[in-house]
């Protein structure tokens, strides 16, 4: 936190910074959730010292020229992603004051920048997730997300290839998660862009000796992410591997050495094939060593 | 899982004032201007007409308190609700109470309107400060110390004068924490802190939650 920003939060909410120091505090605003919930409150505060002054009716007329200008003003897109104040067209046309102008209105500007402590994503487009998301650490799939994303660049796998601008998004978004400031906001759209298809699906298999992985899969973007859950720590020298199986044919679905991370498999999802887990070697091993002590089916 | 025990709640109305009453998040969870703001935000006029006639007086009030001339402070609430219209859609109940996201346009922009006026007023004068000096005056003369709600009101009481000056100075008198500071002949740095100060006690004594 810092400190000498943190105290602006004050000044934020009754709108006594000036323009220069808003926009700062705007950013600082948008990495600190903490300030952000702190000046959303003293506008809250502000609020109610609004409503102790008297009330004091507008002259009648005011109403309807009001009401005029509502009638020709296109309202903003909800998303606020969209939103460029200072360029927006829009802008310009219903306000004509310089004040206006040069600053834009205010719950733009917390809307903004306050997303990221938002976690639920009700308004973003990839509703079937949210049950998903709720089951699991959203954290844990942010990770995963961003390992996906280094195998896609660093092994060039075709994952989302036709979508250069996802891609794109998600660099940003694993670049600003390296400098540990990712916002929510990011992390979601990077979330969706990879858990957004149109087939993704959910399997949840159990594991013999205690806990569960979570498989959360789209054939169309032949993407799998596997999340384990409560697998007991292994002794040294041995390790968690994963496995296709489609009858016969057992190829290694990569290790799990870290029995509480999740892991990123790319490749095509053939169908009805089943995901199997094992425990092997450190190293992992060609081929499984015993039957799986859990296994689900992709269908 | 008890609903209400007694329909007719005996205890409930205090002897407060009749006059504004805030819609405080969590009271009761049919807040009309929220509910109007959202139909407003899918195209409906006539709930955003209902909206203006629900809360302009309250906006006015505050519009006219920070800036004072009449004319400027119609102008100004025309202005809030045209942005009220098309900002409508971004408004989101999770985040706050319809009647704090009011307020935050129309404080925001009646302040902006008399920074930009004052400014170019301070451009023709040889002592800005002085027009500020002169300014404050006014401004105590017009009972900006004064307030109404009872509740608001013994909240204030918890603060220590320096907070609650600067407070007012900064919310209703509409300066910037600069101006607040060169008014109470104190450090920017100690403008703030008094603000924010003055704004944690106020947010928990009127029961605020983010």
């Amino acid at each position: 936190m810092n400190e000498q920003k943190h105290t602006m939060t004050g000044a934020w909410a009754l709108n006594a910074l000036d323009a220069a120091e808003r926009e700062q505090m705007r950013r600082y605003l948008a990495e600190d959730p903490e300030a952000a919930a702190e000046a959303r409150a003293f506008e809250e505060t502000a609020g109610e010292l609004a409503a102790s002054l008297p009330p004091l009716a507008p002259r009648p007329d005011l109403k309807s020229a009001v009401m005029a200008r509502v009638a020709t003003t296109r309202q903003l897109s909800p998303l606020p992603e969209d939103d460029e104040p200072e360029q927006h067209p829009e802008e310009a046309a219903g306000t004509e004051d310089a004040a206006a102008a040069t600053e834009p209105s205010p719950p733009e500007a917390p809307s903004a920048t306050e997303e990221p402590e938002e976690s639920s994503g009700a308004s973003e487009p990839v509703i079937s997730l949210d049950r998903y998301r709720a089951s699991v650490r959203r954290s844990r799939w942010t990770a995963v997300a961003a390992a996906a994303l280094l195998l896609t660049t660093i092994a060039g796998v075709g994952l989302w290839n036709d979508e250069r601008a996802a891609q794109q998004e998600l660099q940003e978004t694993l670049a600003a998660m390296e400098s540990e400031q990712a916002s929510a906001q990011e992390e979601r759209e990077m979330l969706s862009s990879i858990l957004a298809a149109d087939d993704s699906a959910r399997v949840a298999v159990p594991v013999g000796d205690g806990g569960s992985l979570a498989l959360m899969y789209s054939r169309e973007q032949q993407a799998m992410i596997v999340q384990p859950d409560g697998l007991e720590a292994l002794p040294a020298g041995r390790t968690y591997q994963l496995w296709m199986i489609e009858g016969d044919e057992i190829t290694s679905a990569g290790l799990l050495e870290d029995p509480a991370a999740a892991v990123m498999h790319p490749g095509a999802i053939p169908e009805d094939v089943v995901v199997g887990l094992t425990i092997e070697p450190a190293g992992g091993s060609d081929q499984p060593t015993m039957d799986p002590i859990g296994q689900g089916e992709l269908t | 899982m008890t609903p209400e025990p007694t329909p007719a709640e005996p205890e409930e109305p205090p002897p407060a004032a009749p006059g504004p009453r805030p819609l405080r998040g969590g009271e009761t969870r049919t807040d009309l201007p929220a509910e109007l703001l959202h139909r407003a935000a899918l195209g409906d006029e006539d709930a955003f007409s209902r909206l203006y006639d629900e809360t302009a007086p309250q906006l006015f009030a505050l519009i006219r308190r920070v800036v004072r001339d009449v004319a400027m402070s119609e102008e100004v609430l025309q202005e809030v609700y045209v942005e009220v219209w098309r900002q409508a859609t971004r408004f989101d109940v999770r985040r706050g109470s319809a009647h704090g996201w009011l307020c935050t346009i129309a404080h925001r922009r009646a302040v902006d309107t008399v920074r930009s006026s004052e400014a170019a007023r301070r451009r023709d004068s040889e002592d800005g400060l002085l027009t500020l000096e002169q300014q404050v005056v006014d401004v105590q003369e017009e009972g900006i110390m004064r307030v109404e709600s009872g509740r608001v009101r013994s909240a204030m009481k918890a603060l220590t004068t320096a907070q609650s000056e600067a407070i007012r100075l900064a919310y209703f008198g509409g300066y910037s924490h600069r101006e607040v500071a060169a008014l109470l002949d104190i450090p920017v740095g100690t403008a703030k802190t008094r603000i924010r100060d003055g704004m944690i006690v106020l947010r928990d004594r009127l029961g605020v939650t983010s």
